[in-house]
């Protein structure tokens, strides 16, 4: 079935992608977290749009990031007659409390067996919930792709106040991500940057004009109890339920970021306050944060509903672009080696306490040190091995999509991108709304140039392979891209 | 048993005029040519026997000395046993109200020296003698009325003011003006924003909710170019709030530190406007609607925990700031864009001079009068350059008042918010409702704007620098702080 006109055909599917096999590891600190339980189910959404025999696959899981091995994955496993793997777009929630998908990165921790037999930690590898999560995608790409239909699209956007910038700059210009507190406030300037609550909405309907699904885009990760050691969805997890109590319980909702990278739903001020709100509404945090969704996309809906498109224009453009990296130089490099020894020395350190007193592991999270001073070694590590690499190759790989339809379009890309480049993005956008979709890939921090001026984590060479000037360079593909898209 | 003394007093006038006015709060002259919706001022009075406060919240820019001191003395002969510095004034900062700064051509500034030519509207000290008046039956009527009561508060958001001010690829800041051509040159909105709404609710001795306080960072000026009085989007705000907590109800508006934004959008304007259109309703009725459901989200969840007996502490200062040192480059800048518009209003008088006629049409005097006012805009660097040789600071009238675990702090400027954060961080009340344009304004940038510069954040906008700004915070944490001392030991 290939459509010929602009007939919008729409498909819908929902996969469960909660590991089956446990423990994993569950990804998203520095330290390890082996998963102790599941505390709610993981989920990847999936929405086909096709028109006029152009198709966009949108895949929103709950996860991390996605890295590479698992988007080839899913990818591999599609064999639907014309879908083109190509055109499949997965994007992260950035849920802190899933299992790790990456199988080489500086801190991917595997089952470890340390080599001086200091420790083990037994999970399941990586690559097994690769497999499983890549399988049960795919099967609902598949699901969503057979069950396309005519239907038709509409869209909205409100306000809803969820993602808060983390970052703040003291007197002297130094920039920090969180730690605001009693001692530090006194140094306190101001937030370093902006903050964007703005909600994006895209509601699909079927051919009698009820309504089937929604894509809820919004500039703020799945993060609010992101320390767990269960497997949680996030605010996700309520948030769906709030919406499927709201609007259907059939209601399928495919979650974006858009450009987050300095927010999280995380408060660095005015957080007593906001605590006895919780308390006295009787609420959690991610309920707080379902509230306000919910009641965000129920102020956009009815007012919708008249603008119903059943024939829309889609064009669906992707490319790997070669984003410059981040230049590093040799100061850098000995900063890092500095770091990175220091590391090392505590990982010695704490593998010593291990050996030298048994009785630690006796404590459900003993590997907490360790494995922190493990990572954080290999963070400062990556730094060294970026400039190795920079020496013949300057440039890093990154994919990125920009999908129109009709007067509103989707542009990805693969990182925690600062929100200064999404405003950037947002302003000059030739669409009259703009679904930015971060963490379509495998992250990490691109900073904006004033962060990355202020340092401190996420914005610092160890948090950013690709520093403001790729960013940059991104930005204004992007746009270009938009325009040729949205022209004519 | 305890002994109930808190006692609570509402009471509301209107503050219409009766005739033309000058509008203020924009460098053309307006004179008025109809009212849209009244001008209220909302008195409330609060006293647990050993401290008291009378807040007045009124429909104008900003609350001149004149006004302030005008309410006071009447206060002394309306209201004996009330210090008259205990009356607390501020403002919404609707632009279509009535100016309250007299005219005197000594003065520099924007407003102050008039229109430069004949208008024909209602003095402005006319204007200050009527809403004086009313201002102050509306104090005595909020003092004599406090009955025994309770009060509650809470928090939530809702996104109401927005940064006006971007900063381009090479540091230059500007507000507004962000459009197709301008955007190439975009870089990031220059400073933050903050969606946090305080809200203050009051209950009488049966625990029925008689009124509230909403605070937030938002100042009232989503039609703020008109050449009518309004109040803006209170107007419908208030209308909103009644209809679903009570017609009876008593609002109380107060602008937390906000002095780059406004309730104007910088981008997704079109996307703002597709929606009003589909929901069939203005802007202000949209931003009514967001403040209502924000009171809404909040109201229901206070009632548990009302206070009958909070503590009360009402502190007055006058603390001196130094001024914005301005420097003999400032002056020569200023004399040059004064020159210039010299020029300009010198040419649109001419103008009228050769072809009277042109009187005939309607806001004839806007070319004028903007040319006029900004040049005197910039004659009040040259003044403030002469000034600060023997003035080095300003004084800035503060409240600060505590009840219960809540603090109100006030500031006569347009703030801005990286001060106001910085206040909300260090401030050891568990909610701290800010409270800007307690006075005369103007704008007090913070360091960060100032080195884009741009309107708000340049000599001629500023007579306190992000110094004098710093000075302030410091100040008013100090305050705020020593309200709760006896807590920290």
């Amino acid at each position: 079935m290939t459509t010929q006109n602009n007939t919008l055909h729409i498909g819908w599917a929902e996969v469960d992608i909660t590991p089956k096999e446990l423990p994993v590891f569950i990804a998203g600190q520095f330290h390890a977290r082996i998963s102790e339980g599941i505390q709610n189910p993981l989920k990847a959404t999936i929405l086909v749009i096709e028109s006029a025999g152009e198709q966009v696959v949108f895949v929103g899981m709950d996860t991390v990031s996605i890295s590479e091995p698992l988007r080839e994955a899913i990818r591999a496993g599609i064999s639907e007659p014309g879908l083109d793997p190509q055109k499949v777009i997965i994007n992260a929630t950035h849920t802190h409390t899933a299992p790790l998908n990456r199988i080489k990165a500086h801190g991917a921790f595997r089952p470890w067996q340390d080599d001086e037999g200091g420790f083990t930690l037994d999970v399941v590898p990586a690559e097994r919930y690769i497999e499983f999560a890549a399988a049960q995608i795919a099967s609902g790409i598949s699901e969503a792709w057979k069950n396309r239909a005519p239907g038709g699209v509409a869209f909205g956007q409100d306000y809803a106040v969820i993602g808060r910038n983390r970052r703040w700059v003291d007197h002297d210009g130094i920039s920090t991500m969180y730690n605001l507190n009693e001692k530090t406030a006194d140094r306190f300037d101001h937030i370093e940057g902006y903050e964007d609550h703005s909600l994006n909405l895209l509601a699909t309907y079927d051919v009698d004009k009820n309504l089937t699904g929604v894509i809820v885009n919004v500039p703020s990760p799945s993060q609010e109890t992101e320390h767990l050691f269960e497997i949680s969805a996030d605010y996700w997890h309520e948030t769906r339920g709030e919406l499927r109590a709201r609007l259907g319980e059939k209601l399928y909702i495919l979650p974006q970021c858009s450009s987050a990278g300095d927010l999280t739903p995380h408060l660095i001020f005015e957080k007593a306050p906001h605590e006895r709100m919780l308390q006295l509404r009787g609420r959690t945090g991610r309920q707080e944060v379902a509230a306000r969704i919910a009641e965000c996309v129920e102020r956009i809906l009815p007012y919708i509903t008249s603008t119903i498109a059943t024939d829309l224009e889609l064009k669906h453009a992707y490319e790997t672009l070669q984003l410059p990296m981040n230049a590093l130089t040799e100061e850098h490099v000995e900063d890092a080696r500095k770091n990175q020894a220091e590391w090392q020395q505590k990982y010695q350190a704490e593998k010593q306490k291990l050996k030298d007193n048994p009785a630690l592991k006796d404590d459900p999270h003993w590997y907490v040190p360790v494995t922190q001073a493990f990572s954080r070694a290999g963070w400062y590590g990556g730094v060294i091995a970026r400039y190795e690499k920079q020496q013949t190759d300057p440039n890093q790989p990154a994919e990125v999509h920009i999908v129109r339809l009709g007067e509103i379009a989707f542009a990805t890309n693969p990182f925690e991108y600062y929100l200064d480049f999404g405003i950037q993005i947002k302003v000059k956008s030739p669409a009259l709304q703009t679904f930015i979709v971060q963490l379509a890939g495998n992250g990490t921090y691109v900073p904006s140039p004033r962060a990355a001026a202020g340092g401190g984590y996420g914005a610092v060479a160890a948090s950013n392979p690709i520093g403001p000037e790729g960013g940059k360079v991104l930005a204004e593909y992007t746009l270009r891209k938009l325009e040729e898209l949205m022209g004519s | 048993m305890t002994t109930n003394t808190f006692k609570i007093g509402w009471a509301e006038a209107d503050i219409t005029p009766a005739e033309p006015v000058f509008v203020s709060g924009q460098f053309p002259a307006r004179v008025s040519e109809e009212v849209l919706d009244p001008l209220k001022a909302i008195a409330l009075a609060m006293e647990n026997g050993e401290d008291y406060a009378v807040m007045v919240c009124c429909d104008l820019v900003c609350i001149s000395n004149d006004l302030r001191d005008l309410v006071r003395q009447k206060a002394q002969t309306a209201v004996a046993e009330i210090d008259p510095l205990k009356i607390i004034l501020n403002a919404t900062h609707t632009h279509t109200a009535p100016e309250t700064r007299p005219t005197d051509p000594n003065k520099g500034g924007m407003a102050s020296a008039g229109a430069g030519v004949e208008l024909s509207a209602m003095p402005v000290i006319e204007y200050l003698e009527f809403a004086s008046t009313r201002i102050v039956e509306a104090i005595a009527a909020a003092w004599e009325s406090r009955t025994p009561g309770g009060i509650s508060y809470g928090s939530g958001f809702a996104v109401l003011g927005r940064n006006r001010r971007w900063v381009d690829r090479d540091g230059v800041a500007m507000m507004y003006g962000l459009n197709e051509q301008s955007a190439e040159r975009f870089a990031h909105i220059e400073g933050y924003e903050d969606h946090s709404v305080n809200l203050l609710a009051t209950y009488d001795a049966a625990n029925n909710l008689t009124g509230i306080i909403f605070n937030a960072p938002m100042t009232a000026q989503e039609t703020g170019g008109l050449f009518a009085i309004s109040a803006d989007i209170w107007c419908e705000a208030r209308e909103e709030l009644r209809k679903r907590f009570g017609e009876k109800l008593y609002i109380f508006t107060q602008v937390s530190a906000a002095g780059e934004l406004t309730p104007k959008l910088l981008y997704d304007k079109a996307t703002h406007e597709r929606m009003l259109q589909l929901k069939g309703i203005t802007a202000r009725q949209e931003f009514a609607n967001r403040i209502a459901n924000s009171v809404g989200e909040i109201l229901p969840y206070l009632p548990q925990a009302i206070d009958q007996n909070p503590t009360f502490t009402h502190l007055v200062n006058t603390v001196d700031l130094p001024v914005n040192a301005l420097s003999e480059k400032d002056v020569e800048e200023a004399e040059t864009e004064m020159a210039k518009l010299k020029k300009t209003y010198e040419a649109e008088l001419q103008k009228i001079e050769d072809n009277p006629s042109l009187k005939d049409e309607k806001r004839w005097y806007v070319p004028v009068s903007q040319a006029y006012r900004r040049m005197n805009w910039y004659r009040g660097v040259i003044l403030r350059y002469e000034q600060q040789k023997t003035h080095p600071t300003l004084p800035a009238e503060l409240h600060t008042l505590r009840l219960g675990d809540i603090v109100f702090a006030t500031n006569p400027f347009e703030y801005y918010i990286d001060f106001g954060v910085q206040i909300k961080l260090r401030s050891p009340a568990l909610q701290t409702f800010l409270v800007e344009l307690a006075g005369s304004g103007t704008y007090v940038p913070s360091p960060r704007s100032t080195k884009g510069g741009g309107y708000g954040s340049m000599p001629a906008s500023n007579p306190i620098g992000p110094e004098g700004g710093q000075v302030l915070a410091e100040k008013i944490i100090e305050l705020i702080r020593s309200l709760w001392e006896k807590d920290i030991k």
